[in-house]
């Protein structure tokens, strides 16, 4: 017997279809593309340019999400966190985001290789087939699928970088090495507070392998310190100016400091209070490094 | 070295002194009588490689940018290394074809 799927409005149906694009992950692609774009500038750099490069770059990572959650529907349906999704919940066919996801995708490459460039385009390209075709089935796999997903998480400023300047120059691989080594605390912090589900989901993350935590903790110490130098390099290489080095190590400290309590503490809330200082990082450690940038 | 690099060194050889622990620590588990232990700790030994290859890799590239003078204060670039090549002609202002 097939699924059955729900009649709704067309205002809700469209709705749906921007819960498949998963808006929040897709504002922070565009953000630290954005922000990749702003450092790669030479002089102002172009506000057209920006604009289509936010454009491709987010109708790409529209269509990851989508294809992700196609794939991951009976995964999905299985955990209290995600099973209200279009998809489990039965709003969408299966097939109609298989569609829209092969679509938007295809559209958002085109549009970066004819609108930026195809550089861009090709790491687009690479950012959508890594997070549906390697990461995606990897995370019923393995606990390293986080640190193969984190890849195409890190390319965004990577994919700005290039919009702007066409080149994967030395800047381009720091902010690549910034995103990636952020990403691993703030995750580890997601799948400790929901590592209940994600064993029910039947997805090993390090924290389901970690039932007291120790190695997880281990790990967001350790990523939190490998961040903290590489963090101030944009002003070591001479990208951005000293008032970045000074915020950044305060930020890398605080980030520490929230991760090392988390690793100690072990629990729920200490886990989540880290989840918080990650979000707050990196938008204000972005914006350090777009107010006090030294143009190339 | 100025205050800048000092804390970048600083923060960079904590981050190496912390993983090197771990690693110590990680061997020993993999040596581990206990199968599940053993296979925990190899597993873990890769998650502590990876930001380690990243910085690594991010040094090479960094020395064979700047070729090593991104150390130094004194040589550190301000900006992207750019080459701009302008004929402005000979020193002694005449306005002959430079010679072959």
């Amino acid at each position: 017997m097939g699924r059955s799927v729900a009649i709704a409005t067309p205002a809700a149906r469209l709705l749906d279809y921007v819960e498949l694009t998963k808006p929040r992950i897709t504002f922070l692609v565009v953000v630290t593309t954005a922000a990749g774009y702003l450092m790669g500038a030479r002089g102002d750099g172009s506000l057209l340019a920006l604009v289509n490069t936010i454009v491709g770059t987010g109708l790409v990572a529209s269509a990851a999400s989508a294809l992700n959650q196609w794939f991951e529907r009976d995964t999905d349906g299985r955990m209290a966190r995600t099973r209200n999704r279009p998809l489990p919940a039965g709003r969408l066919e299966p097939t109609t985001a298989l569609v829209f996801g092969t679509a938007v995708g295809t559209f958002g490459t085109a549009y970066l290789a004819l609108f930026v460039n195809t550089l861009t385009a090709g790491l687009g390209l690479s950012t959508l087939l890594l997070y549906v075709f390697v990461y995606t089935p990897m995370k019923r796999l393995s606990s390293l699928c986080t640190i193969v997903g984190a890849i195409p998480g890190a390319l965004p400023p990577v994919m700005g970088w290039t919009a702007a300047r066409s080149d994967l120059s030395v800047g381009a691989w720091v902010l690549f090495a910034v995103m990636f080594l952020w990403q691993m605390p703030h995750f580890l912090a997601i799948a400790w507070m929901y590592r209940d589900e994600y064993r029910a989901g039947g997805q090993p993350m390090l924290p389901v392998l970690d039932p007291d935590g120790v190695r997880t903790g281990r790990q967001i110490v350790l990523y939190c310190l490998a961040l903290l130098p590489v963090s101030l390099l944009p002003t070591v290489i001479g990208l951005t100016g000293p008032g970045y080095f000074t915020g950044a190590l305060a930020l890398g400290l605080l980030y520490l400091g929230a991760g090392t309590a988390a690793a100690a503490r072990r629990t729920t809330d200490s886990a989540r209070t880290l989840l918080r200082v990650s979000v707050v990082y990196l938008p204000v450690l972005l914006g350090l490094m777009a107010a006090t940038r030294i143009a190339p | 070295m100025d205050v800048q690099t000092s804390l970048f060194w600083i923060t960079g050889v904590a981050f190496f002194a912390v993983q090197l622990g771990i690693l110590l620590l990680l061997m020993r588990q993999g040596r581990s009588p206990d199968a599940e232990t053993a296979a925990y700790g190899r597993l873990e030994i890769v998650w502590t490689l990876v930001p380690a290859s990243l910085i690594a890799a991010l040094a090479l590239m960094l020395g064979g940018f700047t070729r090593g003078s991104w150390t130094d204060p004194e040589q550190r670039p301000t900006a992207a290394p750019g080459l701009s090549l302008r004929w402005t002609g000979p020193e002694d202002g005449s306005t002959e074809e430079p010679r072959r």
